[in-house]
């Protein structure tokens, strides 16, 4: 996120720095919105969703000097913590395993890739329409996983489909999103 | 598993959507494969686009001063956070000894920064007081009492450090098992003309008013004969109109997590 002020980056840097309540304030104001619509989306629990933005700040200032700059957006960074605490929220309440401790920093996920940051051009509308695209059961298989925490076992028991279809599925329709969306933003 | 496996796994990777021990072996391949993973960054960059579709959603205000309290609570413990907020500094130097301590309950794990704490209070207090008459002396033993109420075993305490417009601001609440609480605040600013202090209570991130607090010329204010509230998991101040309000509207200029002497000893 631009504007007026510190880029994200340098707030970043400063949390990473030493203690610095200002940076921190700072990033709460600027993401806390997307990070609480994201965790009542997939927790659909207010009380449950503002556990989840707790945890995930905490997981921000514990894991700030960790935050490589160049591979994600701080904006990505941020609502993939978010996300993966809301998860493990929605499935510690469910009888199975919980997620590992991790703060969504895996080199897989952060690969330099200029894409990410030409997605967040994008407006809801035109990512919702990429959605509604896919194969029903594509789409399906994706939203039950990112918005609904299920795990690839789930899911199949869910659609009654064999795991080997939802590997595919959720693997196929992200690249058929990637596609579309692509080309929305060229 | 090997190269193909893991790139079969690379979008259920992506969304979280793998068994903790599936992970494990996506992320140990990808460690120790010499193969490129394209794959998984191309699918991968699809999640911030996912996360968009999410409504933004103003959270409570109370939310920012749970997270602000986790952070001065925890400041201390995680990387980029070496070292407690500067607030409680406190030059050793310049701290007078407080000696009526001495001989005192251990207090759990408020033994540390409370010490600090109270050697600025009482420190802070003894030097004014003896320039000063009765309204001082009431202050002194309203300060005392708060202090005897932080050090029993079983009492409850949070820690408090101002922020924005109370930036250098430092304080205690402390509640014992049974009877009145106190909140003392050192260092407070006169709040703007037309506004006031107000306390309040965090309970599951409700906010219940605990009161007004008046700055005196000395900048200390003092809450006392509180009833505590049950449940509560932190102690905030905000800045209100004047008369306060039923729900805080604005960020905590303080705050601090109520914690059990008893439970953390």
């Amino acid at each position: 996120m631009r504007g007026a002020g510190p880029s994200d980056e340098a707030l970043l840097e400063r949390l990473a720095a030493g203690p610095d309540e200002g940076a921190l304030s700072d990033l709460y104001d600027r993401y806390q919105a997307m990070m609480y619509g994201l965790a009542m989306r997939i927790t659909r629990d207010p009380a449950l969703a503002q556990d989840a933005v707790q945890e995930a700040f905490v997981g921000v200032w514990r894991n700030a000097a960790r935050y490589a700059v160049g591979r994600s957006t701080v904006r990505t960074w941020m609502l993939s913590i978010a996300h993966h605490r809301a998860i493990d929220i929605v499935r510690r309440r469910r009888p199975t395993s919980a997620l590992p401790e991790i703060e969504t920093n895996d080199p897989a996920l952060t690969a330099p890739d200029v894409w990410p940051e030409v997605a967040q051009t994008l407006d809801r509308a035109t990512i919702d329409t990429a959605m509604a695209a896919l194969p029903e059961a594509q789409r399906q298989a994706i939203q039950l996983a990112y918005f609904e925490g299920l795990t690839q076992v789930e899911i199949a028991a869910r659609t009654g489909t064999p795991l080997g279809t939802v590997k595919s599925r959720v693997r196929l329709g992200l690249l058929q999103m990637r596609r579309t969306l692509e080309g929305e933003a060229a | 598993m090997n190269h193909a496996e893991a790139i079969e796994l690379a979008g259920l990777y992506v969304l979280d959507a793998l068994d903790p021990d599936e992970r494990a072996q996506v992320d140990a391949h990808l460690a120790s494969c010499q193969e490129t993973h394209d794959e998984f960054a191309e699918v991968g960059a699809v999640a911030p686009a996912l996360a968009s579709l999410a409504e933004p959603a103003g959270a409570p205000a109370s939310l920012k001063m749970k997270v602000m309290a986790d952070y001065r609570a925890g400041a201390g413990a995680g990387a980029g956070a070496g070292k407690p907020a500067a607030v409680w500094d406190m030059p050793r130097s310049a701290a007078p000894q407080v000696t009526r301590q001495a001989g005192r309950p251990r207090f759990g794990w408020v033994a540390g920064l409370a010490a600090v704490l109270i050697i600025a209070v009482v420190g802070g207090f003894a030097y004014t007081a003896q320039q000063r008459a009765d309204r001082e002396a009431e202050r002194s033993n309203q300060v005392a009492a708060a202090i005897d109420v932080m050090a029993q075993p079983d009492a409850t305490v949070a820690l408090l450090s101002g922020t924005g417009a109370a930036d250098g601001a430092h304080g205690f609440a402390a509640f014992p098992a049974s009877g009145a609480g106190y909140l003392v605040m050192v260092g407070l600013p006169d709040a703007p003309a037309g506004q006031t202090y107000q306390a309040w209570y965090l309970v599951d991130g409700q906010a219940t008013s605990a009161g007004l607090m008046t700055v005196d010329a000395e900048g200390y204010a003092i809450l006392d004969g509180m009833s505590g509230m049950a449940g509560a998991n932190l102690v905030a101040l905000t800045i209100e109109r004047a008369g306060g309000v039923a729900q805080p509207t604005g960020d905590p200029v303080a705050a601090g997590e109520l914690r059990s002497n008893a439970a953390a000893s």
